[in-house]
């Protein structure tokens, strides 16, 4: 992993928002709307214990997602992970913490001291928590007592002492246990052993709730059937799964968090679902020396005729723009993802940002330019995967699928994905045949008119069938030329097959509210908190704004006719220069400009709906 | 003796019926006297003898002399003139797309030994742990 870890370092568990200042005794009952944060230590089993806790809010059909804060470290400092149930269906991230589960004595009295008025906690006993506020609700659990009771075995006592909080959880939240088991089995599948301990660990803290503790915060979960049939899954996971459909054959990467399990889950469904008959890989799968050399091979392999990709994150897009520039100007398909963490240099490795957008949209020297795909949830990182190969085919070109942490890396509800339907596209390619008819060919000749050149494989048994890749100057024949006028019409054909790019990249989605003044435009993950600040805008501030959800870049014709339409226009980044902001000043005509405001979240921590929704409200003036 | 006095002296070929011209590629922009010229030749006459059909073959290179000298051989292969120091990679992907290609990198002493020396010792690793060999010539 990039970015090793230093001790001493400053960790913060979130912003903190102050909600309702209520205590509980006028406090209504609060259902299936609430957040828990349950503060760890890194790589203390926690991880396990937080998924059963979702899934089995999941499994009782309430609107659920899961947000892990983890440092740059592999075992010791602090990590968060955030459930919100919602059943409004709301994923995104909420500033707003109802109840702390405090695990980790040295973040325990800044977890406790940051919360709103009326919150409630899970405390360790020995931390006693309960002497630093009296306006919040406190429970005491003694995890080291109950866990001597149903661990004999002293050393595995700190791996099963978090499932007693679940059972806690379940207790006072009202989850039914037998779906907490449920949840529990699943995710220790065939670990039998494991799965019984932790299973006497989550029972023995019900029964503690039961007997030592009176329910007195208001959260709690009522049955629903919001869920039904809905899987859960992080978007690396479905990105690789969507590759593999895609036909990917090639794959050369080098780790880098938060990329590393796109590959590292694609190497196990290739595993078991692409070996022939003979037991044979029918795909090859490198660990490269480094980005470099990984994308060397994805062009080489691409040239060769594969499905070719690589993932990565932003220092590794920096080690990628010489050779993203020979893929451009040699015209050779590959798909790059980009799993955003938040830059400059190694900057935040864990966490989450949208700020590679500007750089990888012109990534390397020259006159250079790149389609991108930005998927905003795990289902489209499976459609996306397909769309970015036939898309690099079709354009003969490397595209990028510009995903982010929050969306790669953590737990998110779906509808099931569908078995892809449409044939895979492979572009222009000359067959021994075509060649035998056409007698030859000029690879960058722009026979169809729309900027893109035939082109063959390696290997094609024609003796006209080669071609001479180079990144060099060339002209319509692939051969070396510094000629002027070959030059400028080679960079103007890729102009036009770059501008042609704008007709066949999925559209955006836009939802309309009346047509009134006021438009949003996001992409990404953003679209979470955007779902939940539209209501929060028209709800509590009378704002009606049409919205449209960008899905590529270049942009489409949709995405001018929006801005055209608005007076005011507010583009939503999670970065801190606004940079799809800036890519689009420059695509709109100029008298459009000034239409464009921009909404900038950049702290590291996933978007907030209550973040946009406040920015917008204070720059419409209202 | 049988050959009669009007028959033309067929050109030598190879076990694959092709002539030494067919390995050719176009004139050399390398200076006079310079080694590559002679070591394009060698690959002519190797590629020429062994029999390969130059359809099979990729040649790929990085930046410098060295990597302009595919352009002066087998001009029925296709070719790679990548950037500098990462012919390997970019071979290494090529033979990995399809097993049956035969792969020529030329790489020069700055090419390999320098901007590339990390990622040519990182190949020949790889080459060492498959089953599969790759030779460069450098």
């Amino acid at each position: 992993m990039r970015g090793a870890p230093r001790l001493g370092v400053l960790m913060a568990t979130t912003e903190i928002a102050v909600h309702g200042s209520a205590t509980s005794a006028d406090r209504q009952p609060v259902v299936n709307d609430f957040i828990i944060q349950v503060a760890t230590v890194n790589g203390s089993g926690s991880q396990s214990a937080n998924t059963v806790l979702l899934r089995t809010i999941f499994q009782m059909g309430v609107p659920v997602s899961g947000k892990n804060l983890f440092p740059s470290n592999i075992e010791g400092l602090p990590t968060w992970y955030t459930i919100r149930a919602s059943k409004k269906g709301y994923v995104a991230r909420k500033k707003e913490i109802d109840f702390v589960v405090a695990m980790n004595a040295e973040t325990a009295r800044e977890d406790v001291l940051g919360l709103a008025p009326g919150a409630a906690v899970l405390y360790d006993e020995p931390l006693k928590l309960n002497e630093l506020r009296s306006d919040l609700i406190f429970y005491s659990v003694p995890y080291d007592k109950i866990v001597a009771t149903v661990c004999p075995e002293a050393k595995l006592r700190k791996l099963v002492r978090n499932m007693i909080y679940v059972g806690v959880m379940a207790q006072l939240l009202n989850l039914d246990m037998a779906e907490v088991e449920k949840a529990l089995r699943k995710q220790f599948a065939k670990k039998v052993k494991a799965a019984e301990m932790n299973w006497n660990a989550a029972k023995a803290g019900y029964d503690y709730a039961v007997t030592s503790l009176t329910k007195s915060d208001p959260f709690t979960v009522e049955r629903m059937n919001k869920t039904e049939g809905m899987i859960i899954v992080d978007g690396n996971s479905a990105a690789a799964m969507g590759s593999m459909f895609a036909g990917v054959t090639v794959v050369t990467w080098y780790p880098i968090t938060p990329s590393s399990s796109l590959v590292e889950s694609l190497i196990e469904y290739m595993k078991a679902y692409r070996v022939n008959a003979e037991g044979k890989a029918t795909f090859a799968i490198v660990q490269a020396e480094d980005e470099l050399a990984a994308i060397g091979m994805v062009l080489g392999a691409g040239w060769a005729g594969a499905r070719s990709m690589t993932a990565t994150a932003g220092p590794g897009i920096s080690l990628m723009a010489e050779f993203a520039g020979l893929g451009y100007y040699v015209e050779i398909p590959g798909v790059i993802w980009d799993i955003q963490r938040v830059g400059p240099s190694t900057g935040l490795p864990t966490r989450t940002s949208q700020g590679d957008i500007e750089f990888v949209a012109k990534l390397s020297h020259g006159d250079t330019v790149h389609p991108m795909l930005i998927p905003s949830s795990v289902s489209e990182c499976f459609t996306m995967a397909n769309e970015a190969f036939n898309l690099a085919d079709h354009l003969q070109t490397p595209v990028f699928v510009m995903s982010d942490l929050d969306l790669g890396m953590n737990n998110w509800m779906s509808d099931p994905f569908e078995y892809p339907t449409e044939p895979i596209k492979r572009g222009k390619i000359l067959s021994k045949e075509d060649l035998d008819r056409l007698g030859g060919f000029s690879r960058y000749k722009d026979v169809d008119g729309d900027g893109i050149g035939y082109r063959t494989l390696p290997g094609i048994d024609h003796p006209q069938g080669a071609w001479f890749a180079r990144g060099s100057g060339h002209n319509e024949k692939g051969q070396y030329s510094e000629r002027p006028d070959d030059y400028r019409n080679n960079l103007d054909r890729l102009r036009r097959k770059f501008e042609n790019v704008r007709d066949v990249v999925p559209k955006p989605e836009i939802v309309k509210n009346d047509g009134n003044e006021v438009g949003i435009i996001a992409y990404g993950t953003s679209h979470h908190a955007l779902v939940e600040a539209l209501d929060q805008l028209q709800t509590d501030h009378g704002v009606k704004v049409d919205y449209l959800r960008l899905k590529a870049y270049p942009f489409t014709a949709e995405v001018h006719d929006f801005i055209a339409m608005h007076k005011r226009v507010y583009v939503v980044d999670q970065n801190r220069d606004g940079q799809m902001f800036n890519l689009l000043k420059l695509d709109i005509p100029a008298e459009d400009v000034v239409r464009l405001r921009s909404v900038r979240h950049y702290n590291g921590l996933p978007i907030d709906a209550r973040s946009v929704t406040d920015d917008i409200v204070s720059q419409e003036g209202k | 003796m049988a050959a009669t006095a009007t028959s033309q002296p067929q050109p030598k070929t190879n076990r694959i019926g092709l002539t030494v011209i067919d390995y050719r590629g176009s004139k050399t922009t390398l200076c006079a006297g310079c080694g590559h010229n002679a070591i394009s030749e060698r690959i002519i006459d190797a590629f020429y003898e062994m029999g390969t059909p130059p359809e099979r073959v990729i040649k790929t290179s990085g930046i410098g002399c060295s990597s302009k000298s595919p352009a002066y051989f087998l001009s029925r292969s296709h070719s790679f003139n990548s950037v500098h120091g990462r012919m390997p990679s970019v071979t290494t992907g090529a033979v990995l797309a399809n097993h049956r290609l035969v792969a020529l990198g030329v790489s020069g002493d700055g090419d390999t030994a320098s901007i590339g020396s990390c990622t040519l010792c990182a190949a020949i690793c790889r080459s060492s742990t498959s089953s599969r060999t790759t030779a460069f010539t450098a």
